[in-house]
C-alpha cells in the first residue's frame, strides 16, 4: 500500500480535482510564450520544468510571474484546448492564477499548514484538492 | 466581505448580466484575498493580444459584450498582436488579423480607448495619488504606484475588465495603505549611481538595475535608496519595468521619488526594522546582471529590437540621433516599438522617415513579446535588445537567443551586424 497523507490549507478557486503531480519550487507563468496555450508544454528559460506537460497535472509552484495575460491564457486552456491542469496549489496565490483559476474553475489552494508544498508533495505523487473542504490528500508515489 | 447596498444591488442584476457576472467574480476574487470591503474603482487599463489571450480570451470579450457590458471608469488597453500599419514587414499567421480586429471592435463596444499601450500612465490613463486601479500592465501599474501614488495590483487580464464593468473592486494587496510598507532594503552605491544612465544608456540601465531589485525583493516590497533627485521619466519607466518579469508585485518605495517614500523611515511605516534584509547595489552587481541577460555569445545579429516598455517621443529622437546618416546592414532587421498616439507624433516631428531612411523601422501597437515570434523568427535567430523586460519574457526552448546591451550598443549591431558590447563588459 502506498503512503496517504492529508494537508490543510487556504482554498482560493472551489473545487474538487486530481491528478499526477507536477511540482516546482520556483514562480511559473500559464502565458502562452511560455506555456503554448495549444500543447501545455513548459519552455521558459532556464525553468524547472521545461519540456514537461502541465495538462491534467496537479500543478504546485510557488506563485505567478510574468504577464498578467496568464488568467486568460489560463482560460483559453481550459476552455479551448484542454490542455489546463486540473488543480493548482501554490505557496502564496497571486491575482493572476487566483484570477484565472476561479474564472476557469480549476480548483486551487495556497498555504498549505503543514510546510512548503513542495517539500510535502513530489512528482509523481496522486493528489486530490478539494478546495471546497480545504484538504489535500496526497498518495505518495510507491 | 462586507458588500455595500451598490455591491448587493449588482450582484442582484438590477444592472444587468454583465454587471451581475462581473460582481460574482469579484466576490469570489475578495474571498480568496480576504479582503473586507470593495471600493470604487477609478480606473482601468486591459489585455488586448490575442497571442496571449487566445480563443477563450477573444470570446470572453465577445460575451461581456453581449451582455451588454460596459467600463464604467477611464479604460485604456495594451498592446495587441499586430502592427497594422505594416502588415507587409511581418509574417503573420493565418487568421491573425481577424481575430485581432474582433477584439478592438470587442473594445469599441465597451466603451475602451484604443491606445494599444504599455505606457497609459505617460499617455491617456494618468491616476491620481491614492486611486484604485485595475491595471494588467505590470510596468504601468509599478509606475503608478511606485511614482504616482496610486494603488493597483498586477491585476489579472479577467479581473481587470470584470472590474471596470462593476466599478468596484476588492481591498486587498496593494488597494490597502497597511500592505504598502517597505519589507527589505536596497542601497545604491552612489559610485554606481553616478555612472548608471546618460544617453544611449539609461533604458538597459535602469532595468537592469529594476532587474536586481525586483529579483532580491521578489514578493516583498523593496526601499531603494540611493537614486539621484530628479530621476527622469524615462528612468522611472526603466526601473518599473522590474514589475513582471523580476519583482511578483507592482511596488518599490524609491526614497525621494515615490510619494510615500519622502524618507526612508516613512517608507518603512516609522523605523527602518533593525534585522531588515538589505542588498548593496555596487558596479560588480550591475556587471553580473548585462552578463546574465546576454543568453548567447554570438556576435552576429539577426534582429535590433528597442521599445519595451514602449519608447516615448524623446527616446525616439535619441535612436535618430544614434543612427544619424548610417544604414542598417543587410539581413538585419532594427525595431523601434511605440504607441499609436507617439507613432503619430514621431510622424509630424519627420522620426518615422529618418528612422525608415536608415533601414530601421518604428512599429505601433505591438512588440515581441505580444506577435507571434516563434512564427515570425526560430530558435537561430539572435536578437540584441536594450530592454531586460522582454529578454526575461521571450526566452526558453524555440525561442530567440538574446545579447543584452545599451541603445547605442544596439544601434552600433544594426549597422555593423555584429553586437560589441562597450558598456559593463
Amino acid at each position: 500500500m502506498s503512503e496517504t497523507i492529508t494537508l490543510h490549507g487556504h482554498s482560493v478557486s472551489k473545487g474538487v480535482g486530481e491528478g499526477e503531480a507536477l511540482v516546482c519550487d520556483k514562480p511559473l507563468s500559464f502565458i502562452a510564450v511560455g506555456i503554448s496555450n495549444e500543447e501545455g508544454i513548459v519552455r521558459i528559460d532556464r525553468h524547472p520544468l521545461n519540456g514537461q506537460s502541465i495538462v491534467g497535472k496537479v500543478l504546485i509552484y510557488d506563485t505567478d510571474i510574468f504577464s498578467t495575460g496568464g488568467a486568460l491564457s489560463m482560460y483559453t486552456k481550459k476552455t479551448i484546448f484542454n490542455t489546463a491542469p486540473a488543480a493548482v496549489i501554490w505557496r502564496k496565490a497571486h491575482n493572476i492564477g487566483a484570477g484565472g483559476t476561479i474564472y476557469a474553475g480549476i480548483p486551487s489552494m495556497d498555504r498549505i499548514e503543514e510546510g512548503l508544498p513542495w517539500d510535502l508533495i513530489g512528482t509523481g505523487d496522486w493528489v486530490k484538492v478539494d478546495s471546497e473542504q480545504g484538504i489535500v490528500e496526497v498518495t505518495k508515489k510507491s | 466581505m462586507r458588500l455595500g447596498d451598490i455591491d448587493k444591488r449588482r450582484l442582484d442584476g438590477e444592472e444587468g448580466p454583465a454587471v451581475r457576472h462581473a460582481m460574482e467574480h469579484l466576490v469570489k476574487m475578495g474571498e480568496a484575498f480576504e479582503a473586507e470591503e470593495m471600493v470604487d474603482l477609478h480606473s482601468c487599463h486591459l489585455l488586448s493580444d490575442y497571442r496571449t489571450m487566445g480563443e477563450g480570451g477573444l470570446q470572453f470579450y465577445e460575451q461581456l459584450v453581449e451582455w451588454g457590458g460596459a467600463m464604467l471608469v477611464p479604460t485604456t488597453c495594451d498592446p495587441m498582436s499586430m502592427d497594422l500599419k505594416n502588415m507587409d514587414k511581418f509574417d503573420w499567421p493565418e487568421g491573425y488579423p481577424e481575430r485581432q480586429t474582433r477584439i478592438s471592435d470587442a473594445f469599441r463596444e465597451l466603451g475602451v480607448a484604443l491606445t494599444f499601450s504599455c505606457t497609459p500612465h505617460l499617455g491617456h490613463n494618468v491616476p491620481k495619488f491614492g486611486e484604485n486601479l485595475a491595471w494588467v500592465e505590470g510596468n504601468a501599474t509599478g509606475y503608478a504606484n511606485s511614482v504616482l501614488g496610486a494603488r493597483g495590483n498586477r491585476e489579472d487580464s479577467i479581473t481587470a475588465p470584470l472590474a471596470g464593468i462593476a466599478g468596484r473592486t476588492p481591498k486587498f494587496g496593494l488597494l490597502d495603505p497597511r500592505n504598502r510598507v517597505g519589507e527589505c532594503l536596497v542601497e545604491i552605491d552612489p559610485n554606481l549611481m553616478e555612472r548608471l544612465g546618460g544617453d544611449g544608456r539609461r533604458c538597459a540601465d535602469f532595468e537592469a538595475l529594476g532587474m536586481i531589485i525586483g529579483d532580491f525583493a521578489y514578493d516583498r516590497v523593496p526601499v531603494v535608496v540611493g537614486l539621484r533627485p530628479n530621476m527622469e521619466t524615462e528612468e522611472l519607466k526603466a526601473i518599473c519595468a522590474a514589475c513582471s518579469p523580476a519583482l511578483i508585485g507592482t511596488l518599490m518605495l524609491l526614497v525621494g521619488v515615490s510619494p510615500e517614500a519622502n524618507t526612508v523611515e516613512e517608507a518603512f511605516g516609522g523605523e527602518v526594522p533593525r534585522d531588515v534584509d538589505r542588498l548593496w547595489v555596487d558596479a560588480d552587481a550591475m556587471r553580473r546582471a548585462y552578463e546574465q541577460l546576454s543568453n548567447t555569445a554570438k556576435e552576429d545579429v539577426d534582429v535590433v529590437m528597442s521599445g519595451c516598455p514602449f519608447k516615448t517621443i524623446y527616446e525616439i529622437q535619441e535612436v535618430a540621433e544614434l543612427l544619424g546618416d548610417n544604414t542598417v546592414e543587410d539581413g538585419v532587421k532594427f525595431i523601434i516599438h511605440t504607441d499609436r498616439v507617439t507613432h503619430v507624433l514621431a510622424e509630424h516631428m519627420g522620426l518615422t522617415d529618418r528612422i525608415a531612411r536608415a533601414g530601421a523601422l518604428l512599429t505601433t501597437d505591438t512588440c515581441e513579446y505580444c506577435m507571434p515570434i516563434e512564427h515570425m523568427y526560430g530558435p537561430d535567430t539572435v536578437i540584441a535588445a536594450d530592454s531586460m523586460k522582454m529578454r526575461r519574457l521571450v526566452a526558453g526552448e524555440g525561442k530567440p537567443t538574446w545579447r543584452y546591451g545599451t541603445l547605442t550598443d544596439c544601434v552600433n549591431a544594426a549597422i555593423t551586424g555584429k553586437f560589441r558590447p562597450t558598456h559593463w563588459n
